[in-house]
């Protein structure tokens, strides 16, 4: 096992290709590092320049006056090689190569990166890359990306991610929120991992006490065995969700049996994570999703689950959401049913989902939310609440995100809300903030992201 | 001549296979190996005429089932190495020389090293169990619906070995396998710890490594599952590779 604490966590970083030139990458990952408040010294590695933002410059990486924990490469495909070269001269503990250009793109890429991977190999010089766009650590303040996230809300996700731009575009989308806004701790970015893979990662994360909570991107998988053996003691203390997508190709493994031509390695890989307890995404949204209900939420005490909705037709999706997601729905208490009746017409017998619409009606929205949402929270039964809501504005009043942050506080059991249109919709939303009840898109995205939860931590 | 299936522990049968140069064991000898771990086999013969066909299906009581005994007949349905039910000792006679006449014409490059007499056990449900040991995954156990319908069905689950008593209960509960083993149509509901014992019985010999460095996978397909019990029907054991 190796310990990759100077790639991710690094004290001292040198830039190789930075330049002042705000229109090149190399530029603008320098000026984001000293931007970002990295919280080490800080060497750019430039022939041309004196100084770059106000660090001193280096003609070469061995002029450079003590040992580097990493090094960024940014630089033409066909420096790269003498640049990481210079790298193991200089003693460095890690690089990380952004530059493109290689397995990705073309034959002749593939055999390079060949050469650069028996680098890191015969050195043991820990590497990341190439085609990558760099590594954020909120941490020590380690923005080392050639994308710009002027707007990081830190906090307890960790992603790794085996890609090229996929990454930025998502850290992009994530940190633009206006509201619920996932909070980042560290972002690494091993474009096409040649060196340092998710069992490292997922090896350094375990003692990270920064990380709640694991997001992996990853398109192909090292070592198998190893990984889901890593990451099932990973999850003992940090919930793991994966997005590993090309789930297809059943078949064509040959054996002289029949079982060889039809365990496709992506079904056993599924079972196993299934097994093990790690949580797999469909796609970049049930990937976000789900972190962000893990980050925000408690673990759940079991997996049955109440359902409180202002619409019928709701309340029946929901329920088939809830069971093909492989949760239960409660059988609420007596007195759950009796609070539930104080607010509905007596010819109406309160069940799971609730659908408190009519008590709106007849009690008005402030005490038919507080009853219909307090009592299912309250029910001992209840492990986990899905929250289904209309916001027309007869059924808008003040007060709807305290009443949430009050419930969340009291009972602190896991909650998913869908909110549909209305006026009062966004304002719901934005009541919200800083409550921990993540708001999903849609009933089945709130459902959706309940079942994973349960499954990375239960 | 008549002679039950070899008894012996599961390492002699690997060497016995290993000396004489085989990656293979014949159907008698994986029935063997699997009687050794506890997993239950139908009472059975190996023979190498017809006429002590006769003798054995006597013996077991008819209705038998008789197969074709090659290590390199690994599909026998294919070739026509398999005639059922077998209802008296004299069709017992017609049934060696007919699976003799069809693997001849099928499979000419197979020579036969007899057959195997075998109680038939009628079964509505198949059932495929397998311990592979894989090169990414190592070893694992798939489970789910068998026969000869495992590649178009597909049916199957996965679980990494060793599998934990939280781990055997899942691989039951999957959807279809938790219906069908509440018993189908009519039938008593199965035996869910005889099932469990032998799927727990191949799990550990996935956590011994002087079996996953001599073995590439335990196949039982199909395994019939009763409310007596499980019985393994077939079996084929591959050994691995040494080169």
């Amino acid at each position: 096992m190796r310990d990759i604490t100077p790639l991710i966590s690094p004290r001292s970083i040198a830039v190789i290709g930075a330049s002042s030139n705000p229109t090149k990458s190399g530029g603008v990952l320098f000026a984001n590092l000293v931007n970002g408040g990295f919280k080490g010294p800080l060497y750019p590695i430039n022939r041309g320049a004196a100084e770059i933002m106000g660090h001193k410059a280096y003609p070469a990486l061995a002029d450079v006056p003590e040992q580097i924990d990493l090094v960024y490469i940014v630089l033409p495909q066909a420096h790269v090689e003498e640049a990481i070269k210079q790298c193991v001269a200089a003693k460095a503990r890690s690089a990380c190569i952004i530059t493109a250009g290689f397995s990705e793109a073309s034959k002749k890429g593939r055999i390079d990166e060949h050469k650069l991977r028996r680098i890191a190999d015969q050195s043991g010089l820990l590497m990341a890359g190439p085609n990558t766009i760099g590594m954020v650590n909120a941490d020590c303040g380690m923005m080392g990306s050639f994308v710009n996230f002027p707007r990081w809300e830190k906090g307890g996700v960790s992603f790794f991610t085996q890609t090229g731009i996929f990454t930025g575009a998502v850290m992009l989308h994530v940190m633009s929120a206006e509201t619920q806004r996932l909070p980042v701790s560290k972002s690494i970015d091993v474009g096409n991992k040649i060196g340092v893979d998710e069992v490292d990662f997922l090896n350094f994360i375990k003692d990270d006490p920064e990380t709640k909570v694991v997001g992996l991107y990853i398109e192909s998988v090292r070592d198998p065995r190893l990984f889901l053996e890593t990451a099932r003691e990973v999850r003992k203390t940090k919930p793991i969700v994966l997005l590993k997508p090309g789930q297809t190709k059943e078949g064509a493994r040959a054996s002289a049996s029949h079982t060889g031509s039809l365990s496709s390695d992506d079904k056993i890989l599924d079972d196993g994570l299934r097994q093990y307890g790690i949580a797999r995404a469909e796609d970049e949204a049930d990937f976000l999703n789900a972190l962000r209900a893990l980050v925000m939420l408690p673990k759940p005490m079991g997996k049955r689950v109440g359902i409180a909705t202002t619409s019928g037709a709701l309340g029946v999706i929901s329920t088939d959401l809830v069971v093909r997601g492989g949760l239960e729905l409660a059988t609420f208490e007596p007195g759950t049913i009796s609070a539930m009746r104080t607010i509905l017409p007596d010819w109406l017998e309160p069940a799971n989902p609730f659908d408190f619409w009519i008590g709106i009606d007849v009690k008005g929205p402030r005490e038919a939310h507080e009853v219909g949402l307090s009592s299912i929270f309250a029910d001992s039964n209840v492990d986990l609440v899905l929250c289904t809501l209309l916001a027309p504005a007869n059924a808008d009043f003040p007060g709807f995100g305290d009443l949430m942050k009050r419930l969340r506080k009291t009972y602190n059991k896991p909650v998913a809300v869908a909110i549909y249109g209305g006026s009062a919709r966004s304002r719901w939303v934005a009541e919200l903030e800083g409550a921990d009840v993540p708001v999903f898109n849609t009933t089945r995205e709130a459902a959706r992201a309940l079942s994973l939860l349960v499954q990375a931590t239960c | 001549m008549m002679k039950p299936p070899p008894s012996a522990d599961i390492a002699e049968l690997i060497a016995a296979a290993r000396a004489q140069g085989h990656a293979v064991l014949s159907e008698p000898e994986s029935k063997a190996f699997l009687r050794a771990i506890g997993i239950p086999i139908p009472p059975s013969y190996v023979v190498t005429s017809a006429a002590a066909a006769a003798e054995a299906a006597e013996t077991i009581g008819c209705p038998v089932v008789i197969k074709a005994v090659s290590r390199a007949l690994t599909h026998k349905t294919d070739a026509g190495g398999i005639v059922f039910p077998i209802k008296t000792p004299a069709a017992a006679v017609t049934a060696c020389d007919l699976i003799a006449e069809r693997v001849r014409r099928a499979r000419p490059d197979v020579v036969l090293d007899g057959f195997l007499i075998e109680a038939f056990q009628p079964a509505k449900l198949e059932w495929i169990l397998s311990l592979k040991i894989d090169p990414q995954f190592g070893p694992y156990i798939m489970f789910g619906l068998g026969g000869i319908f495992v590649e178009l069905l597909g049916q199957v689950s996965f679980r990494l070995s060793p599998l934990s008593e939280m781990d055997i209960d899942s691989l039951l509960a999957e959807k279809l396998v938790a219906r069908a083993l509440e018993g189908i149509r009519g039938d008593r509901p199965a035996n869910r710890e005889s099932l469990k014992t032998a799927i727990r019985a191949l799990s550990d010999l996935g956590a011994r490594s002087d079996i996953t460095t001599e073995i590439a996978e335990i196949e039982i397909n199909p395994l019939i599952v009763t409310e007596r019990g499980v019985l393994a029907l077939d079996a084929l054991i591959l050994l691995r590779s040494r080169s």
